[in-house]
């Protein structure tokens, strides 16, 4: 199929359970204009061999690409080089498309004049415990983005874009746009989805948002949890250290930065939630480096910026101080709560 | 959000619906179906005027809009239905809530391939549909609306290389004696998508043979055989060749009531749940009584729960007793859960911890249906010596699996089967056994938390006696354990005798 206006790049590693439903919701659009790139990345189950059949079954819309085992930004990495369409998406194997994904997306660019950088569309989520389909996270903040339907955001001057989800596979790339940044995801890393979210924003000019279609994402899957709550969780701290260094060192604005630390605190809490005892302890060593090692005036602007209220300040300065030790080691975090209330109530007194 | 129209929307082979309304609204449902651009037709059978009224207006107003596409729409009576031929490949049956649920199961003439709906709760439930359809049907999606709580999803895919929902395994060792009737008891459900695996741990006694007898007249029996290496093995060898979505294992010389089994399928079924379980009852033969457990059975678990909290609060809670539950075997597999075929007993322990802490959705039955035989010589139960050390590889087996696996909240519920565990173990051991115990529990205790730590989560999750337990374990002092045991026994001894008596009255009446 010649001249088609998408590509959508599915990177698979052990989904033998799941990739066949993918890829049928990419084959079953109610329009085809797009081809689809299956990036094998290195799967010790019959992954491989499925997606070879459906790239045998459809050669003109599947390419199929094998690679030893690198991580899910490479990947993503080895599938964007070679697409040759004017735009790209990107969907996680264990997740599916609303069956008229691409007829919308086709629709609402012939309506578009100028061409947009990035197209946020708006998922849903499919709880697998409970069977239930349910609002995707930022919903409200998606039509406070984009009131109308042919909003077009610049995000130098409507900052809030910021703070909808880091997710890569709810947007659609220009890949020209793309091709210019020479952007490539991080690899070797967990959280791959947080540095491009932060730096493609700031390079680009006009974001437009679609909220009549999205992919379907799935929460409650079998084999997740060990990613979540282990090791892997420290990387959360490295990737937005590097993410603030590259703000900072190329002047950022203030209210840019800001996002991306109010994005930092809800994921330290998050992890300091859920993530195993064992690794606890390291997490929040690495915690207090980080908050350590961003300056004061920075951390100003945040509080300034984004009315940031008393008790995360606590716990930020507490992060910051010589004691955070306290919030570790024996303590939960609901624990810590209860330690700070205290700390608190000391400071009133006195 | 309209549950019934999102999943319709979002299944890519999708294409026709034939829609089945009863008299309550469900305009709704198909108004979100009609302008989509994925489904070709919708045809309406429906007695209500009032519905159809309120789609008319809804069509007419997005044909005002040029733009909106609208799909094919027809309108039938329900009359109609018997011109009805079967359906084509990628026509769904939808209904939502039928006047009639009879009607639906009789439809399943029309050998649609998906199957969807939305139904409130009632006497006829989702599995009994799914039970009419389940040979035509490809896929289904159920939704069960109960009042004031979360709705169920009986959510169902076709597995085309075998028709098996659930495999019970039967591990078995010198216990023909009782094997008739355990067999007996379980085959008298007679649906034809379950299997039993009876597993020889080479028993030196004929129970090969009766299960063999039994095959003849019952096609679902089997029987594997294998050298004796323990129940782990034989249990962990039938969970590797079982077909089944779902498994079961039940201990044969034991013996279920006759609906048991299809109680726990329908209920884990209804809800989609991973895993659902019954109460069960303590057998005295000799006595001829019966006694139900209390246990954690009822609410919020017999409505079902996908809620982590609660599903966490029975690893520590629930009587260990993994045989009155049905565990979706996907779980099992993905979570890599297995026995431990170095433990020679208490292999059920481990089972029930880790299936708890891996799975998202759970639910019971609030009946008690399986008779647990009490006092048979050479039962595991009634050891007093060493044998009780095996709890240490058993929690060291579980540390290693918390470290992988799991998060906070579970390794503080860990810690508390741990303490009951050990004083559950003290309590039984020979005198001259409890220093080592003792002194081994503590490094037990301590491996995951430190001593403060495990003092205030003791404090707030287990009771006065137990804490006290606890500090007496940790601080290494055998005499203040045995001081406990004594004193625990001698309570329990008296309520023991209380219940003795009872229970002599009782039977003297019972002769009467």
């Amino acid at each position: 199929m010649q001249n088609c206006k998408f590509t959508i790049v599915v990177p698979a590693y052990n989904v033998e359970r799941t990739l066949e439903e993918c890829i049928n919701s990419i084959l079953n659009q109610t329009v085809m204009n797009h081809k689809i790139i299956i990036v094998n990345d290195g799967s010790k189950d019959n992954t491989g061999k499925i997606a070879q059949k459906f790239a045998n079954d459809n050669p003109e819309i599947i390419t199929y690409i094998n690679q030893e085992n690198k991580g899910l930004g490479a990947a993503r990495n080895t599938g964007l080089a070679i697409v040759d369409t004017e735009f790209v998406g990107f969907l996680d194997s264990d997740d599916w498309l609303a069956p008229d994904y691409i007829e919308i997306l086709t629709d609402r660019l012939s309506k578009e004049v100028e061409k947009p950088d990035l197209i946020y569309t708006m998922p849903k989520v499919y709880n697998m415990a409970s069977r239930m389909y349910e609002p995707w996270m930022d919903e409200t903040i998606f039509e406070e983005v984009f009131p109308t339907s042919n909003t077009v955001v610049n995000p130098k001057t409507n900052e809030k874009i910021y703070g909808l989800e880091p997710n890569a596979c709810r947007k659609i790339y220009s890949v020209s746009f793309l091709k210019n940044q020479n952007f490539k995801f991080p690899e070797g890393t967990k959280w791959e989805d947080v540095e491009p979210h932060f730096q493609l924003l700031h390079a680009s000019s006009r974001c437009i948002g679609e909220k009549r279609t999205g992919f379907i994402y799935r929460i409650n899957n079998g084999g997740q949890i060990t990613s979540s709550i282990g090791r892997d969780r420290l990387q959360v701290v490295s990737v937005f250290s590097r993410t603030l260094s590259v703000a900072i060192s190329e002047g950022w604005s203030s209210v840019e930065i800001s996002y991306i630390l109010k994005m930092m605190l809800n994921f330290s809490k998050w992890s300091m939630d859920v993530v195993s005892i064992y690794i606890r302890p390291d997490l929040i060593n690495a915690l207090h480096l980080f908050y350590k090692s961003v300056p004061k005036n920075i951390l100003k602007d945040y509080y300034k910026i984004q009315r940031v209220r008393k008790k995360d300040k606590l716990l930020i300065l507490i992060m910051r101080s010589r004691f955070y030790k306290m919030l570790g080691d024996a303590f939960t975090y609901k624990n810590g709560k209860r330690f700070l209330s205290k700390v608190k109530r000391m400071i009133k007194r006195r | 959000m309209d549950q019934l129209a999102e999943y319709i929307i979002n299944s890519p082979e999708i294409k026709n619906i034939v829609f089945i309304g009863g008299k309550s609204l469900y305009s709704k449902t198909v108004r979100a179906l009609i302008n989509k651009s994925n489904i070709k037709s919708v045809s309406v059978y429906s007695d209500s005027k009032k519905n159809v009224k309120s789609i008319m207006n809804f069509v007419e107003s997005l044909e005002e809009n040029t733009t909106n596409k609208i799909c094919d729409l027809n309108f039938f009576s329900l009359k109609d239905l018997d011109n009805l031929s079967s359906l084509t490949d990628d026509t769904a049956l939808v209904f939502k809530n039928p006047d009639d649920i009879d009607l639906i199961i009789k439809l399943n003439r029309l050998n649609p391939k998906y199957l969807c709906g939305e139904m409130p709760s009632q006497y006829t439930t989702s599995f009994e549909i799914w039970e009419a359809y389940r040979n035509c049907c490809k896929e289904m999606h159920i939704i069960t609306k109960r009042e004031d709580k979360t709705p169920e999803v009986l959510h169902w895919k076709k597995n085309p290389s075998n028709p098996i929902e659930l495999s019970v395994i039967f591990p078995m060792y010198n216990i023909a004696t009782y094997l008739p009737k355990c067999i007996e008891s379980v085959t008298a459900w007679k649906a034809d998508y379950v299997e039993y695996l009876f597993v020889d741990d080479g028993s030196p006694d004929n129970c090969a043979d009766i299960v063999k007898e039994a095959a003849q007249n019952d096609n679902r029996i089997k029987l594997i055989q294998k050298e004796n290496g323990g129940c782990a093995s034989a249990r962990q060898l039938g969970l590797e060749k079982a077909n089944g979505r779902y498994v079961g294992f039940i201990d044969p010389d034991d013996y279920i009531d006759e609906s048991m089994f299809r109680k726990l399928l329908r209920r884990a079924f209804i809800g989609s749940y991973e895993i659902s379980y019954c109460g069960y009852k303590e057998l005295y033969e000799a006595l001829n009584t019966t006694k139900d457990i209390p246990d954690l059975i009822d609410m919020p678990y017999s409505d079902g729960t996908t809620d982590k909290e609660k599903i966490y609060e029975l690893v520590a809670y629930l009587r260990c007793a993994i045989w009155r539950g049905i565990y979706l075997k996907s779980m099992i597999i993905e979570n890599n859960i297995h026995f431990y075929t170095d433990l020679r007993r208490f292999d059920d322990l481990p089972f029930k911890v880790e299936t708890l802490a891996v799975a998202k959705s759970v639910v019971s039955t609030p009946e008690y249906l399986y008779y647990y035989r009490m006092a048979r010589p050479g039962q595991d139960i009634a050891a007093n010596d060493e044998r009780l050390f095996v709890h240490f590889p058993i929690f060291h087996h579980l540390d290693e699996f918390a470290k992988k696996h799991s998060s906070k909240e579970f390794i503080e519920k860990l810690q508390i089967v741990k303490l009951h565990t050990h004083i559950y173990a003290i309590k039984k051991l020979l005198p001259e056994f409890i220093p080592e115990y003792v002194h081994k529990a503590r490094l037990d205790l301590l491996r995951n938390m430190g001593f403060g730590h495990c003092l205030t989560l003791y404090k707030s999750a287990v009771g006065k006696s137990d804490f006290a337990f606890f500090v007496a374990i940790a601080t290494k002092n055998p005499s203040a354990v045995k001081k406990l045991c004594d004193k625990m026994n001698n309570i329990s001894d008296k309520r023991n005798k209380n219940q003795n008596n009872l229970s002599a009255t009782f039977n003297k009446f019972g002769n009467f």
